[in-house]
């Protein structure tokens, strides 16, 4: 059952089109449009740089580039759980109205949130091109990385689609909880900074090492660490196929549950 | 309308004994069942116009969501023989931001249109619309009239296998509801839609459709030729109490 619900072919045309609609849909929502996907991870970054860097003194080298690797990499999971949470309780009127395999909705945010990601990407590169950093070969591990983040991402994703329909403050309690995990992730600070008893257990979060990983490629000149990304693809694919079924199981109730 | 002549086809949509229940909360952890459909069996044939009668409150816009596949039956069996059942809505998914043109994509793919069928049936979209130049303005500078015959054209022209229209909330404006209604009616005429018509205005229904069925308390109360059904319907009006009688007078 959950193969052939996870078959979206016939759905194509619909994802393609809905995600690039959702996409321009926000940019024109406000005055300076698309800046604003580049302009908030500036803001971000100057403000984490002046209290961390500045005021704090807990910078660490290149800490421009440092924080904008950070942010950008764990904003893509950050956003894009969020979206796919809300997708289909976000969209209860259209559920209502049309029958629709609800595996669409999330995999339609998930799209949304990597054009927002592709978008922001020219910022990403050329803030390592100011401080000097030069593509080498360990760049290529790049898309590697971004593979097992976006299937974390959807693991995370689905299952919390699936279940916000029926439990609405699950996405009150999942940004609370994606914004103490910026905070855990080593996104301002170096995971190595920490006491060693703790660290231990740093690197448990899986976006730790992401974002770890993303620094290695990008600033480190490193190749990052095969078994830990193998750990967290597997682990990934696991909670990807809870999520489809979960939501293979769920999808005709959906209707019913999100009536008013 | 069926051609008596003509071998008789299976039925398009078929429900027997169907029933739909919602889970009613009474407090943070009971829940009562609560049954909108309790036993509903009916078939519609392509080509059909089915009316569907009944008061306020006894299940027809539930029955629209399920013949919609928006909602599973939980007991009882629907069988369905179409490709495409559409329920005609003012706006479906529409995205306020983007223009008029770029929600007839969004809306036509919502009803399982390809970008080709839709793009071939663009300008009929429009024309049928009478959103003319406004067509390439954000949706958010509509009126609601101009929102509601954006959804209607979209659901009309995309000529779904059934067409589901609830009267209530799927008919937008007076003046354009008389072009939704001919536009109906000619496809009903031309055997070229089958469409089940919910409402409890029973002229409506009488002037539109050609088979009704009489639902009553989630049960069919009658299934037949228009004109018995609603002739019963209304003789029942007239004999129940007063709130009963104030629902089909209405409108």
């Amino acid at each position: 059952m959950t193969a052939g619900y996870a078959n979206l072919l016939p759905y194509r045309q619909l994802i393609l089109y809905k995600a690039w609609c959702d996409f321009r849909a926000e940019a024109e929502r406000t005055l300076l449009g698309p800046l604003w996907w580049i302009l908030d991870p500036l803001i971000s970054m100057a403000i984490y740089y002046l209290v961390f860097g500045v005021f704090l003194k807990r910078g660490t080298e290149d800490f421009v580039p440092f924080l904008i690797v950070g942010i950008l990499g764990y904003r893509l999971f950050e956003g894009s759980v969020r979206r796919m949470g809300n997708s289909i309780y976000g969209a209860r009127s259209l559920c209502d109205q049309v029958a629709l395999r609800k595996l669409v909705l999330p995999v339609t945010s998930l799209l949304t949130s990597l054009y927002e990601f592709a978008f922001k990407l020219p910022l990403l590169f050329g803030v390592l091109a100011l401080w000097g950093f030069r593509a080498d070969v360990h760049y290529a591990a790049l898309p590697a990385v971004l593979a097992v983040e976006v299937l974390l991402t959807c693991a995370v994703g689905l299952v919390l689609a699936a279940l916000v329909p029926f439990v609405p403050d699950l996405a009150n309690a999942a940004t609370y909880a994606l914004r103490v995990g910026f905070f855990l992730s080593g996104v301002m600070y170096s995971g190595e900074s920490l006491p060693a008893g703790v660290q231990r257990w740093f690197w448990l979060n899986p976006m730790s090492q992401l974002v770890h990983a993303q620094r290695q490629a990008l600033m480190y000149g490193q190749w990052p660490e095969a078994p830990v990304l193998v750990w967290i693809a597997a682990a990934s694919a696991l909670g990807l196929l809870l999520g489809i079924w979960l939501l293979a199981r769920c999808d005709g109730l959906y209707a019913k549950r999100m009536m008013r | 309308m069926s051609d008596p002549e003509a071998p008789a086809a299976p039925p398009i949509l078929s429900l027997r004994n169907v029933g739909v229940s919602y889970w009613r909360r009474r407090g943070l952890l009971s829940r009562r069942r609560h049954w909108a459909l309790h036993n509903v069996s009916f078939d519609l044939h392509r080509g059909d116009c089915l009316g569907v009668v009944g008061r306020n409150g006894v299940g027809k816009s539930t029955l629209l969501r399920l013949l919609a596949g928006v909602m599973l039956p939980d007991k009882g069996t629907l069988v369905r023989r179409a490709n495409r059942v559409t329920l005609l809505t003012l706006r479906l998914g529409f995205l306020e931001y983007l223009s008029g043109r770029e929600n007839i994509v969004l809306g036509g793919l919502f009803l399982g249109l390809s970008r080709r069928e839709i793009e071939a049936r663009a300008q009929s979209i429009i024309d049928f619309s009478e959103l003319a130049e406004a067509i390439d303005e954000p949706v958010v500078t509509y009126s609601s009239g101009m929102k509601a015959r954006l959804g209607l054209a979209v659901a009309l022209q995309a000529e779904p296998d059934v067409l589901l229209v609830d009267e209530v909330t799927g008919v937008g404006d007076r003046q354009f509801r008389k072009k939704s209604f001919a536009a109906m009616r000619e496809r009903i005429r031309a055997r070229s839609s089958t469409v089940v018509f919910v409402s409890h205005n029973a002229s409506h229904v009488r002037r539109l459709c050609n088979r009704a069925v009489w639902i009553e308390g989630g049960v069919t109360r009658m299934e037949g030729e228009v004109g018995e059904v609603v002739d019963a319907y209304e003789a029942w009006v007239d004999e129940s109490p007063k709130p009963a009688a104030r629902d089909v007078r209405a409108a």
